[in-house]
């Protein structure tokens, strides 16, 4: 009886696990073809997406070469500014690490067009039918602004500092006045008010102390703590100066930082008392 | 009517068009002719109608035919027409967000995805650190995110081909058996 028993029972399972194979095999297959399809159409999917982002940007740069073409200002703004809204979540979030390369060449080839209305006159005379339009500043000291963090994320300083002193108004100097060794020549116009450029200013101050203590860092014997550079105007020197104490302690030593806020102390009493002193207040403005 | 939408490839070629003449035009660029101009004007009125409507197909048709002619830029009398060219450029960068607004993308976190722009598009610059940025996002490159996906599915596929073959195997066995 108990060898009946035992036969039936192995023929049980022989069938039952055969049924379950086909079955699990049957299952398993349409899984594995489905998910195939999934990561393909995923692949797809997120190759398109990138696509399409991408030709967002192309647009708008062959618009504004098109713009700049025929010397129509308030076309390439308009341009630069569509691109700014449209990805200004990138700039806000510092997600520069994981942008778009065409970003960048937009930045660049963008900083260019506006340039070519503010650094020469003649190359901005508008073309027979178009008005000549006014550059709006803050525009391209915003555009200077995220390519030198762009730089400054990638850890390219040289490149981040070069970017923002286009933006300052002055290439960078030490204290003594003179301009540093390999300055960049001023390309910002003087009539961008101090107001707009302090930003830029105190990005540049920051970066340049960056740059003395990666050279400190990565130098045989350490380097000198870097001057903060001046920008041909006190207000301005005052902000080079304390945005420099500000930073944390593994950047700035607590005794240099005191040093730096007598420093902007010092300025604020002589430099900008006396340029207080000839101000004319009944025709300040804003811009 | 039901207008196609534009492949992506024949955008990518829009995008690539030179603006200067070639020698496959002679070195010439297009030459005006009354009619031309009213099919430009007529193709612009349509952009600028599918932008406002929100029909991306409307726009990148109209868009595609519209780049097409090569205006002379020193030529003042074209002017107007390079305007409507420069313009519906802009018109179609703005207009492939819905494009990519209708995409399947990966669904957000439990979280949710970092709030870049509020409902009214007013920023938060408070939004966390850290948290996950969402796909669609202009400028922003999720290579990183589908790489990372795609690569879970690979593994998935590859254990369900050998737990396929196990089967295949352990039923030729039972039949032996």
């Amino acid at each position: 009886v108990e060898v009946v028993v035992a036969v039936k029972a192995s023929i049980f399972w022989s069938v039952a696990a055969r049924f379950f194979w086909i079955l699990h095999a049957y299952v398993d297959r349409t899984f594995t073809v489905l998910t195939c399809a999934y990561a393909v159409v995923l692949l797809q999917v997120s190759e398109e997406t990138r696509s399409l982002k991408r030709l967002v940007v192309q647009f708008l740069q062959l618009g504004v070469a098109q713009a700049v073409s025929v010397k129509d200002a308030y076309a390439v703004q308009n341009g630069v500014i569509y691109f700014w809204n449209l990805h200004v979540h990138i700039f806000r979030h510092s997600l520069y690490t994981q942008m778009l390369p065409e970003i960048v060449g937009f930045l660049t080839s963008a900083i260019a067009a506006v340039d070519s209305f503010t650094v020469s006159a003649a190359a901005a005379a508008p073309t027979a039918g178009y008005e000549s339009a006014p550059v709006d500043h803050r525009l391209r000291l915003s555009l200077l602004e995220t390519l030198s963090s762009y730089y400054e994320a990638k850890g390219m300083l040289a490149e981040a500092i070069d970017a923002a002193n286009k933006g300052t108004g002055a290439g960078s100097a030490p204290a003594g006045g003179k301009p540093a060794k390999g300055a960049p020549p001023q390309d910002t116009p003087p009539e961008v008010p101090e107001y707009l450029r302090k930003k830029i200013c105190e990005q540049s101050s920051r970066l340049v102390l960056l740059q003395g203590a990666a050279a400190a860092a990565g130098g045989k014997g350490g380097a000198k703590p870097s001057e903060p550079p001046t920008f041909g105007n006190a207000f301005l020197n005052v902000f080079s100066v304390i945005i420099q104490a500000e930073q944390p302690a593994p950047l700035m030593a607590k005794e240099t930082a005191v040093a730096l806020v007598n420093k902007a102390v010092d300025i604020l009493e002589k430099d900008v008392e006396a340029d207080l002193s000839v101000l004319d207040f009944n025709t300040l403005s804003q811009v | 009517v039901v207008i196609p939408p534009v492949p992506i490839e024949e955008l990518e070629k829009l995008a690539l068009l030179s603006r200067t003449p070639s020698a496959a035009t002679g070195g010439k660029y297009t030459a005006f002719t009354p009619m031309l101009q009213l099919h430009q004007r007529i193709l612009y009125s349509v952009a600028t109608l599918g932008h406002l409507l929100g029909n991306v197909n409307l726009l990148q048709n109209a868009a595609r035919f519209l780049l097409q002619p090569l205006w002379d830029p020193s030529d003042p009398f074209v002017r107007e027409l390079l305007d409507m060219q420069v313009h519906v450029q802009y018109l179609l960068a703005d207009n492939i967000i819905v494009r990519i607004k209708a995409l399947p993308f990966k669904k957000a976190p439990k979280e949710g995805f970092v709030d870049l722009q509020g409902a009214e598009g007013e920023l938060n610059p408070a939004a966390g650190a850290g948290q996950e940025v969402d796909p669609r996002c202009l400028g922003y490159d999720s290579a990183e995110v589908s790489k990372r996906t795609t690569e879970v599915y690979y593994v998935r596929v590859l254990f369900s081909t050998v737990v396929f073959c196990i089967a295949e195997l352990s039923w030729w066995r039972s039949l032996w058996l």
